[in-house]
């Protein structure tokens, strides 16, 4: 094994008996997921959508993938389970959600006040989720599954010819909650290094996340345009590239550097950055992350890893041009936050 | 319409941190995050310790300047529309 890329071992797997289980393991956020499938498509699927984050480390989570076809979902989930049919029945029957309350509250000041936003919530349709023990269920019209993180395990079915879109989609949904669980939290965020400095920019859809990530010069590391793993590390924090990216292909490869700062980005006529109040820069950093859990432990854990993150790194708003000048805005700032 | 003798209680299921006065609370039930103005996050602290309303209102009454039926009508105002968000239950 010595010398051993982890695609070479990767592929050799592939190339045995088609009958056998086969298995990868993936390196995301510095969180090792084993991915063990009888089908070669699955294997060969993650294979070549996540080269650069292939990895042979011991599992944070081992996960077993397979598809509908051929599967006693219940049997091979070990729960009660709806088939894809019923589900997706019964989801076209809900009612749309109600979002009246995602528009924001009359500005202070005044009498008490509340405003609201939402949690990112991206590739397709949102999975239902429960809680049973330890484990997290989940099913959604294109895959059914289960994760339990403290017994580092979870089972996934696949609805056929659906494969690409609910691996990705069942990924980032064990990634977001592997992280919570290591503390830390799966962003939708761009992210580079520049200087040594780890930066993220964090925010939902058209914020420009994926415009800060293409006006990336030979100077700047891309993490990604649209999702980093950000982590405790000692007494600070790490950010991590993702193989979950937007618009800009992916990442330059699997890296991590020390988080120095998170720059909100707001398209705007001119370049300049603004101090944030530590709510705004909470609130905010709280919209980014994909986070799907349902218990009172988990989330106010999340509330608490978030807090930490707003605490340490210092939190700025980003106006920009589409040109490269932030880029400058950005080392002026880091360098009086230094000094 | 709420009374002011009720108890009011955060919801279990949300998660919530204060920062510089500021309170944002997180409902996993419809992955909102919602943030209060410095009287909303006033009345949230105090919401810890499962008050009557009455209690709010007579300690907002204490640490703002505001008469008794301004306090009243806001605070209730305020609790019912955390009740229609999930954020609190009245008892």
């Amino acid at each position: 094994m010595i010398g051993l890329r982890p695609r070479d071992w990767a592929c050799r797997h592939i190339e045995d008996d088609a009958k056998l289980e086969k298995a990868i393991k993936l390196d995301i956020g510095g969180l090792c997921t084993q991915i063990t499938s009888s089908h070669h498509e699955i294997i060969a699927h993650c294979v070549d959508r996540y080269r650069d984050f292939l990895a042979d480390k011991p599992p944070d989570l081992e996960l077993v993938l397979a598809f509908e076809e051929g599967v006693d979902l219940a049997e091979f989930l070990g729960a009660p389970c709806e088939t894809f049919q019923e589900f997706t029945q019964r989801d076209l029957a809900k009612k749309p959600a109600n979002d009246a309350w995602a528009r924001p509250a009359p500005p202070l000041p005044g009498p008490p006040k509340t405003s609201s936003s939402t949690i990112e919530e991206r590739l397709e349709s949102r999975p239902h989720i429960s809680h049973l023990g330890s484990r997290t269920l989940f099913q959604r019209r294109d895959f059914a599954g289960w994760i339990d993180v403290e017994a580092r395990r979870g089972r996934n079915v696949l609805k056929k010819n659906m494969e690409s879109f609910a691996v990705e989609s069942f990924l980032r949904i064990c990634y977001s909650f592997l992280a919570v669980e290591h503390n830390g939290l799966l962003l939708h965020s761009a992210g580079v290094i520049r200087n040594g400095n780890g930066y993220i920019f964090p925010g939902i859809s058209g914020t420009g996340k994926s415009t800060i990530a293409s006006l990336a010069t030979e100077r700047e590391v891309v993490l990604s345009d649209e999702m980093v793993v950000v982590r405790k590390a000692g007494e600070g924090h790490l950010v991590y590239s993702t193989p979950f990216y937007g618009t800009n292909e992916s990442a330059d490869s699997n890296n991590n550097a020390p988080l120095n700062a998170a720059f909100l980005p707001v398209k705007d006529d001119k370049t300049y950055i603004k101090e944030t109040k530590p709510s705004q820069a909470l609130s905010k950093l709280l919209a980014s992350v994909l986070f799907f859990g349902q218990k009172p432990s988990l989330n106010q854990r999340l509330m608490d890893i978030s807090a930490e993150i707003v605490a340490q790194i210092p939190f700025y708003e980003l106006h920009f041009q589409r040109d490269t000048s932030f880029w400058e805005c950005i080392d002026e700032r880091v360098e009086d936050s230094i000094t | 319409m709420i009374s002011l003798e009720q108890i009011v209680r955060r919801n279990e299921k949300t998660a919530s941190r204060v920062l510089a006065g500021e309170a944002i609370v997180l409902t996993p039930q419809n992955s909102k995050i919602h943030s209060f103005n410095e009287t909303g996050s006033r009345i949230w602290e105090l919401l810890a310790d499962e008050p009557t309303v009455k209690e709010v209102v007579a300690q907002i009454r204490s640490e703002f300047e505001v008469g008794e039926e301004q306090a009243q009508a806001d605070v209730i105002a305020f609790l019912e529309e955390l009740a229609a968000k999930g954020m609190v239950t009245f008892g």
